[in-house]
């Protein structure tokens, strides 16, 4: 393994002294291999996410855009190819506790409380009672659910729950953020109130994102830079124009928003015909 | 719609029915009284079912015990007291054998509550040790479906060669069927836990250890529950079976001697007793179900 190049971007504004990470591929490559079939899902991917950037994966389904996500998680090993994830100078053993991951699924523990779940990464982590309380209180209070601490989730609606989730990723304080559609499953109006506040919350602590979805404006909302793959391949690499700090409820009507996501579309039509940028 | 009406007293209809064509709402004052009354014929709705219900219950139960009685006594029955008995019989007799039938029933209460202790308690730590290591659990599955397809109660007369007419022969008569009861459902249980949130606490750091501790098993705790609902019968079953084989005391050898002495009544007090004792001991487990499920969604 050759020692990487340290990336330095331009983007990356972090306020507090946090770790610099990084998130490298390549020649990234994976087969599935069941009893039935062997089918090429990822072929030779290479791309670098610098510290502090928020990149959304787009793409149809069944383009391996999950599979990248899963391969970043440590869920799925890639075939041929390196994956490397830094925090400073150390390269972490994927899987790893320092990424946090979230679902579109609901999966909180439902026996449990929703502060108990929030404080269970940190419970696994040895963490002492009244440190987990009081971290769980801090993130439960900012993603909005503050009063709710005590319910199961059987008891939250579905966006509420989402909420939790979120809690639960800050929770423990990962270096990255590993999204796989979180909101998709959630109705319009929740869905934009929580885009919003997800952003304010991201922009607070600008920690290295890898976010995946099919909602094209979600992924210029949200991200600094998108990937939109075709089958198994990145066709375009596009930077989003839009500065930071960003409200979300002015930017998505503005002219040049929406140039940028009918942009998007169109790249997203050609890489599903099988073109490049 | 009708039957909604039919529950509210006409002023309450009154003021529930909006007016036709009208956009705007009456005024708040309006609004907190039709609340209460929608509220209130809900309810009473609800209650006068629920009174409904247990009161057609209670009546199924006084016609069926009324007409045997009516029938035993006008001879529609043939010499009911060798054969069909009586319910005013039945109570008689739990009476004047009060303190031997308390006896028995105290030998029977006893093994059945062993057997299912010592069976639940092993299938369970069986069916967890399999979901642990998978392995183990196939390894041990051909062993475990021949004995499980077993009719355990033909390992009676193994027991008692074993054991002799003991306590220990029906103990282990009905461990041998709770075990795989309470096995299979514990294993079932474990499989029953979603995969995902297996992924998602490893995801969050947990080891495999603590990925078993806090989520499988809390999540297995459902469907061993229903296992431990069925074993508590089969417990019983496995104790009276053995008792009717052979045994000194216990409620399976009273009802075998009243049935070849001809005391129908003496046979119908013995499993009115064994009901009892049921229904008590899966009214326990329930409890301890609401307690430890409050966090699933409510099924009835």
């Amino acid at each position: 393994m050759t020692p990487s190049v340290p990336t330095v971007c331009a983007q990356a504004t972090a306020s507090e002294q946090q770790a610099r990470t990084g998130l490298r591929f390549e020649h990234v490559t994976h087969w599935y291999v069941s009893d039935r079939d062997t089918k090429l899902v990822v072929e030779d991917l290479t791309f670098e996410v610098p510290d502090g950037q928020f990149i959304a994966i787009v793409g149809g389904s069944g383009c391996g855009k999950t599979t990248v996500l899963n391969m970043v998680a440590g869920l799925v090993r890639p075939t041929e190819g390196l994956i490397e994830a830094r925090v400073d100078d150390e390269v972490l053993t994927l899987p790893s506790n320092r990424l946090g991951y979230m679902w579109a699924r609901d999966s909180l523990l439902p026996w449990r409380s929703l502060q108990r779940n929030v404080e269970f990464g940190l419970e696994v982590r040895g963490m002492s009672r009244a440190g987990r309380r009081e971290r769980a209180a801090r993130y439960i209070t900012m993603v909005g659910l503050a009063g709710s601490e005590r319910k199961f989730p059987r008891q939250l609606s579905h966006g509420m729950r989402q909420r939790g989730n979120l809690a639960r990723l800050l929770a423990t304080e990962p270096e990255f953020y590993l999204m796989d559609e979180p909101f998709s499953a959630l109705d319009a109006q929740t869905k934009a109130v929580m885009q919003q506040e997800f952003s304010q919350i991201w922009e607070s602590r600008r920690r290295t994102t890898v976010y995946v979805t099919h909602d094209l404006t979600e992924a210029a909302l949200l991200a600094d830079r998108v990937l939109v793959m075709g089958a198994g391949y990145i066709a375009y690499d596009l930077v989003v124009p839009f500065e930071r700090p960003r409200g979300l409820d002015e930017l998505r009507f503005t002219p040049e928003f929406q140039k940028f996501d009918r942009h998007l579309w169109d790249c997203l039509q050609r890489a599903q015909r099988g073109e490049r940028g | 719609m009708t039957a909604v009406h039919h529950t509210i007293p006409d002023e309450e209809v009154a003021a529930t029915a909006a007016p036709a064509g009208r956009t705007s709402g009456p005024p708040a004052l309006d609004r907190d009284r039709r609340m209460e009354a929608a509220r209130k014929a809900v309810r009473r709705g609800k209650r006068n079912r629920t009174l409904t219900v247990r009161g057609l219950q209670v009546l199924l139960v006084v016609v069926i015990l009324g007409s045997w009685e009516i029938m035993s006594r006008t001879g529609v029955l043939h010499d009911a007291n060798l054969f069909y008995g009586r319910p005013s019989g039945v109570v008689q007799f739990l009476y004047d054998e009060r303190s031997h039938l308390w006896t028995n029933a105290w030998a029977t209460i006893y093994a059945a509550f062993l057997g299912f202790a010592i069976g639940a308690g092993s299938g369970v730590v069986v069916g967890l040790l399999f979901g642990r290591w998978p392995l183990l659990e196939r390894t041990f599955d051909p062993v475990m479906n021949v004995l499980a397809s077993l009719p355990r109660l033909a390992l009676a007369p193994l027991f008692l060669l074993w054991f002799g007419i003991s306590d220990m022969s029906k103990v282990l008569l009905a461990v041998s069927i709770v075990f795989f009861v309470v096995l299979f459902n514990t294993i079932a249980g474990v499989r029953s836990v979603d995969s995902e949130l297996r992924t998602v606490a490893s995801l969050l750091g947990a080891s495999p250890r603590q990925v078993f501790l806090k989520v499988v098993l809390p999540g297995a705790v459902p469907v061993v529950f229903a296992g431990l609902r069925l074993a508590l019968m089969f417990s019983m079953l496995g104790v009276v079976g053995s008792e009717m084989i052979a045994a000194r005391t216990g409620l399976g050898l009273d009802v075998v001697t009243y049935g070849q002495n001809l005391q129908p009544n003496g046979v119908f007090a013995v499993l009115a007793i064994l009901a009892v004792v049921a229904a008590v001991f899966s009214a326990v487990l329930r409890a301890i179900e609401t307690r430890l499920l409050r966090w699933m969604p409510e099924q009835h």
